[in-house]
């Protein structure tokens, strides 16, 4: 029985873009911003049609997308970063190209590839999904045709992005040659009946893979496109980039990893966590001599790329209730920090589009011009480095809780250690706002209400999950709760909190 | 044994083409060999008795992209004739050492692992079959490389378009 219901939310949000676009064909002297907000109440839309599906049984569409808790996590999730982002492009895109119908259209679409990453339970679809949303950020990278920056950013995303997808079909194609199918239940099967001797085609063909999504979340070595890509890219795209590609990499990984590849872990669990000690220890020190504020941002969010990886290395590494803990934690920590990562550009958005500058130095006295978004930047920052009593600090807490098993104990003692070394260059940021005066023009300025009050709402955001995680932390263990059931891992009782 | 023989021959000839695709120094040229390369491919799909594939692998690698390709650069560059160019940087040993590497541990990979055998040999698959698997099983993926069809065409148009003052 197929049940077509499943996919509404993306009928919505699809239908909306190709609508959107049509808005600016047959009618191009529309306002620019009107289509920003029109994106923002299709998205909205997408987001309440996915509100139905909480608690619903879960689904499987012919084994290809399943819809469960953990796909309606990332769909809401997905559904907020687009309106936060279209919301944000509104005065940003308008004044910078001539149209911008189809950046809005690409922007749902995005979305959905998102979506369908988290929901895919079957190989081909999960690459399907994957290009779908790298092909529209390819193009949304270089939207700015008329910036030579943007461009080149853009030419760079997409030949390394041809090259990692390349590496993940390989692998792929490996597996496959084992296993004879591309279904996740299938390749966790054939795993466990080949019993013991691993064949190395599954181990190449798994370091393929992981070297393929490795390059999408931009885990160091594979994340020498993230910082040119950050600096080139519109900032809402950066904005984009850093939260819906990484939230949706990590998705992908989750259902992968424990769905089909959790029976050979003891095969990939120590290149995870090698992994993570290089990405998080790279993306932090090449942050501290950036100057650029995107390429500082992309290199600090390459630092917490590494701290996520931690609990896929610990999904590896511990049994079903330790996976659990650890991906629970996982996506409670991608909710706070794409919190804090869209209240952060939110307040730079408003103040580039003030001063024009990305560089540090042009944050300069911004405590004294406009204390509003700095104290938003200084929240974002902290909130980053883990400082009580803002979301990181929670979710942080909660992931190297969640991911400490015997063998990943120095991990997390690295992760600990990385957070104090990004604490430096985050101050560096919050010491140019407050303890400087601001150069030239030292009258206060207004933000937009529309970015105020964005910034005001994420801004609360980080503190309540800060303050009071239960909540989430009920919403996410609930949402990591499909994949260990999917997988046949035995039942065991979920942990209350 | 003949069949065996030419399999060889055409293993070569791709192995071969796909080298002139990677080292001829004008881009014409290597679009020129990716044809050759490609129709190998095709050919290889015939011995395998996957003839729709193979017809797939003709018409669209062999004719239509790599005719694109060529159709491309030759009207965006400037000298068509196909003068050569530097192909090597400074990375070259790197390169070298990762791609011999990388090509041993795929060829130990390839001899030492227990392929999963369906224990029958292809067989010439009818084009419904393949049909049916496409629209009903595998439905969901083919919307969505639908939807990536649309993504590009409109991120091509982007790219292409000329806005005022270009």
């Amino acid at each position: 029985m197929r049940d077509y219901t499943i996919f509404i939310p993306e009928y919505i949000a699809a239908g909306s873009a190709v609508g959107i676009i049509g808005i600016e064909l047959f009618w191009p002297k529309f306002r620019k911003d009107w289509l920003a907000y029109i994106t923002a109440i299709a998205a909205l839309g997408w987001l309440v049609s996915g509100l139905f599906f909480i608690g619903k049984d879960p689904n499987s569409f012919q084994g290809l997308i399943r819809s469960d808790d953990f796909t309606t996590y990332f769909r809401l999730l997905a559904a907020s970063i687009v309106i936060v982002v279209a919301l944000m492009s509104a005065t940003h895109m308008r004044t910078r190209t001539k149209t911008v119908a189809e950046y809005y259209g690409l922007l749902l679409v995005a979305g959905c590839g998102m979506v369908y990453m988290a929901a895919a339970t079957e190989l081909l679809t999960a690459y399907i999904a994957l290009e779908l949303l790298s092909f529209s950020l390819y193009i949304l990278v270089g939207y700015l045709k008329r910036d030579n920056l943007s461009s080149e950013a853009s030419l760079k995303y997409i030949l390394l992005g041809a090259f990692s997808s390349a590496m993940f079909l390989y692998g792929m194609s490996l597996i496959y040659g084992v296993t004879g199918t591309t279904y996740y239940e299938g390749i966790a099967e054939g795993l466990t009946a080949r019993g013991s001797g691993t064949d190395p085609a599954v181990i190449v063909g798994m370091m393929l893979i992981l070297a393929g999504v490795g390059f999408k979340v931009s885990a160091a070595p594979f994340h020498m496109w993230a910082p040119d890509a950050y600096e080139g890219a519109p900032l809402p795209i950066t904005a984009f980039l850093s939260t819906a590609s990484k939230a949706a990499g990590f998705a992908l990984i989750l259902r992968l990893f424990t769905g089909a590849l959790i029976v050979d872990a003891a095969e990939w669990r120590w290149a995870v966590a090698v992994l993570a000690a290089v990405t998080m220890t790279l993306g932090n020190l090449v942050a501290i001599q950036q100057s650029n504020l995107k390429r500082l941002v992309a290199y600090s969010s390459i630092g917490q790329v590494g701290y996520m990886l931690i609990t896929i290395a610990a999904i590896g590494y511990g049994d079903a209730k330790v996976g659990q803990d650890a991906s629970s934690a996982l996506l409670l920590h991608i909710a706070g920090y794409v919190l804090a990562t869209l209240a952060l550009f939110a307040a730079l958005t408003a103040a580039y589009n003030r001063t024009g500058r990305e560089d540090i130095p042009g944050l300069r006295g911004l405590a004294e011009t406009q204390p509003f978004l700095a104290l938003v930047i200084t929240i974002a920052l902290f909130s980053f480095a883990g400082l009580p009593p803002f979301a990181g600090f929670a979710t942080k807490l909660f992931m190297f809780q969640g991911a400490t098993t015997d063998e990943l104990l120095w991990l997390v003692g690295l992760a600990v250690l990385n957070s104090f070394i990004s604490l430096y260059y985050y101050l560096m940021i919050i010491r140019q706002m407050y303890l400087f005066d601001p150069v030239g023009d030292i009258s206060r300025w207004k933000v937009s209400p529309v970015l105020w009050c964005l910034a005001a709402v994420l801004m609360v955001g980080v503190l309540f999950i800060g303050v009071y995680p239960g909540p989430a932390f009920e919403l996410t263990e609930r949402a990591a709760q499909p994949l260990f059931e999917a997988a046949g891992l035995g039942s065991f009782q979920v942990q209350q909190p | 044994m003949a069949t065996e023989v030419l399999w060889w021959i055409f293993a070569a000839a791709i192995v071969g083409a796909s080298a002139g695709v990677v080292f001829s120094r004008s881009v014409l040229h290597a679009a020129i060999f990716l044809i050759g390369s490609m129709a190998g491919v095709g050919a290889m799909y015939v011995f395998l008795t996957v003839e729709f594939l193979a017809l797939v692998q003709f018409l669209i690698y062999g004719g239509a992209v790599t005719v694109l390709i060529l159709l491309a650069l030759m009207l965006t560059r400037r000298d068509a004739a196909g003068r050569p160019e530097p192909v090597n940087g400074p990375q070259l040993p790197f390169a070298l050492l990762l791609g011999i590497s990388l090509v041993t541990i795929l060829v130990a990979v390839a001899l030492d692992t227990a392929w999963g055998d369906s224990g029958e040999g292809p067989a010439n698959i009818a084009i419904e079959t393949i049909s049916e698997r496409m629209f009903t099983g595998f439905g969901v993926p083919f919307v969505l490389s639908s939807v990536l069809l649309l993504v590009a065409l409109i991120g091509a148009i982007i790219l292409a378009r000329q806005e005022e003052g270009e």
